[in-house]
């Protein structure tokens, strides 16, 4: 299901002014801090309101701002990872990863939420609180969780960044299993190029505010020196 | 003892209503921007810096015989409010309020919004997040308010003088019959009371300490 994203909006200072299209698989959304690649993905998913713009998964329309129509991010069916886990503190693990499976009977959530942690490498912890968990394993309740309710897409923001390098590689590799064993379309905010080469096919070139490049990451690598440009 | 008792339950009520009018209020006043915020805070917080005989004379004009809420209680049957324990709970309620609100707003303002836009990625509403993850978030600030509105409510005087009355068994509270036995020279009376009443503010100042640590998060 491919998603295409057609917005302009402004932030106090910032303007963004994007169109682009995610084919499906794993895309990346690629650039520099301040280049706008977050308030993309939160307009996406709903959590901001362009103030122009068209925004449609496959044959459903998200956000149509001359049409008025604007799902609210409820019933959009799209999971998102933040930067930080944002973990609910005041549930346990278990509780987290089913907070999205409010409309299964318990027994299939109970059968779910093990199924998940299990996909997140995390079989047993199920009982443990947030705060008594590592960095990563935070990060991979919040797949987890964000997995929970089969979204259509999931939308990861820098999910990694905080994190130490071998764990974050270790993650990487994970996120790409995941993607293979459910067949869920990601797109990534990244700044690291790195995460582009090792994870996605498709990327999108942000920088202040407007794509500047779009296309299969093999073929723009070939094409540019983005090689040796850290975040371009 | 008919007055400690009385106080007792007038100060719960009082604190119930207050929680329940003041956690949605607060809630409003840290995560709502709309037109006479300002004014809705300054109203809200009023009763906290009034002169209680104020604040119970404004009372008098909205519950007394005459005053819009006493016309419509009475006109549902339901008698007159001033001098009845009814007036002692408006009092109490009214003076409790603004410590309600006060905390639990800052509760939820301490709560990241993170959270919430997380919940709602996860497919819920803005009434259950409210109630699944603001509040538990919050919970902290709210029961502070509980506990400092209880004890406002307990010790609630001026205003319930003015509303309820000193009727010994009927609307004599502790404060008022601590007052009272004061007046009429039976020290002794006074003496347990205030005792009593003191413990119980105590009883409330080691809860909220309590609630500072404790958590498992």
């Amino acid at each position: 299901m491919s998603l295409d994203v057609q917005i302009r909006a402004r932030f106090g200072d910032f303007d963004l002014d994007v169109a682009f299209r995610a084919p499906g698989g794993i895309t990346v959304l690629f650039g520099p801090s301040g280049a706008g690649k977050t308030l993309t993905l939160r307009s996406v998913a709903g959590l901001e309101s362009p103030a122009d713009g068209r925004i449609s998964l496959g044959d459903d329309v998200l956000f149509h701002r001359e049409a008025g129509i604007e799902l609210p991010p409820r019933d959009r069916k799209l999971g998102y990872v933040f930067q930080h886990h944002v973990l609910f503190p005041h549930l346990d693990v278990e509780r987290n990863v089913a907070f999205g499976l409010r409309g299964l009977p318990r027994p299939e959530r109970a059968e779910r939420v093990i199924e998940l942690l299990e996909l997140v490498g995390l079989e047993g912890f199920g009982k443990r609180w947030p705060a008594a968990l590592s960095g990563g394993e935070r990060q991979r309740v919040a797949l987890a969780r964000a997995f929970a309710p089969d979204p259509r897409l999931l939308l990861l923001d820098e999910p990694f960044s905080g994190l130490d390098d071998e764990i974050r590689w270790r993650l990487l590799g994970e996120l790409e299993r995941m993607h293979e064993r459910t067949g869920v379309s990601m797109l990534l905010v990244t700044h690291d190029m790195e995460e582009v080469r090792r994870l996605a096919r498709w990327m999108v070139r942000l920088r202040r505010g407007r794509v500047i490049e779009e296309g299969f990451v093999a073929e723009l690598l070939q094409e540019s020196d983005l090689r040796n440009q850290d975040g371009g | 003892m008919d007055a400690l008792l009385l106080s007792l339950q007038v100060a719960s009520v009082a604190t119930l209503l207050a929680l329940g009018a003041g956690v949605p209020l607060a809630w409003v006043l840290a995560r709502r921007a709309f037109l006479g915020k300002d004014l809705l805070s300054v109203l809200v917080l009023l009763p906290m810096v009034l002169p209680p005989t104020v604040l119970g004379y404004y009372l008098l004009l909205v519950v007394g015989r005459s005053g819009p809420v006493g016309r419509l209680w009475e006109g549902a049957g339901l008698g007159r409010i001033v001098f009845t324990p009814t007036a002692a709970v408006v009092a109490a309620f009214v003076a409790a309020l603004p410590f309600v609100i006060r905390s639990a707003q800052g509760g939820f303002e301490q709560v990241e919004r993170t959270y919430e836009e997380a919940a709602r990625t996860l497919g819920w509403g803005e009434f259950g997040i409210f109630l699944a993850v603001t509040v538990p978030l919050a919970w902290r600030g709210i029961l502070a308010g509980l506990a400092l509105g209880f004890a406002r409510a307990i010790g609630e005087f001026g205003a319930t003088l003015m509303v309820a009355g000193n009727i010994p068994s009927r609307t004599q509270t502790a404060s008022t019959a601590i007052y009272d036995a004061v007046q009429g020279g039976r020290l002794g009376e006074a003496h347990v009371l205030a005792l009593l009443l003191s413990l119980m503010a105590g009883g409330v100042l080691f809860l909220i300490g309590r609630l500072g640590r404790g958590s498992r998060w």
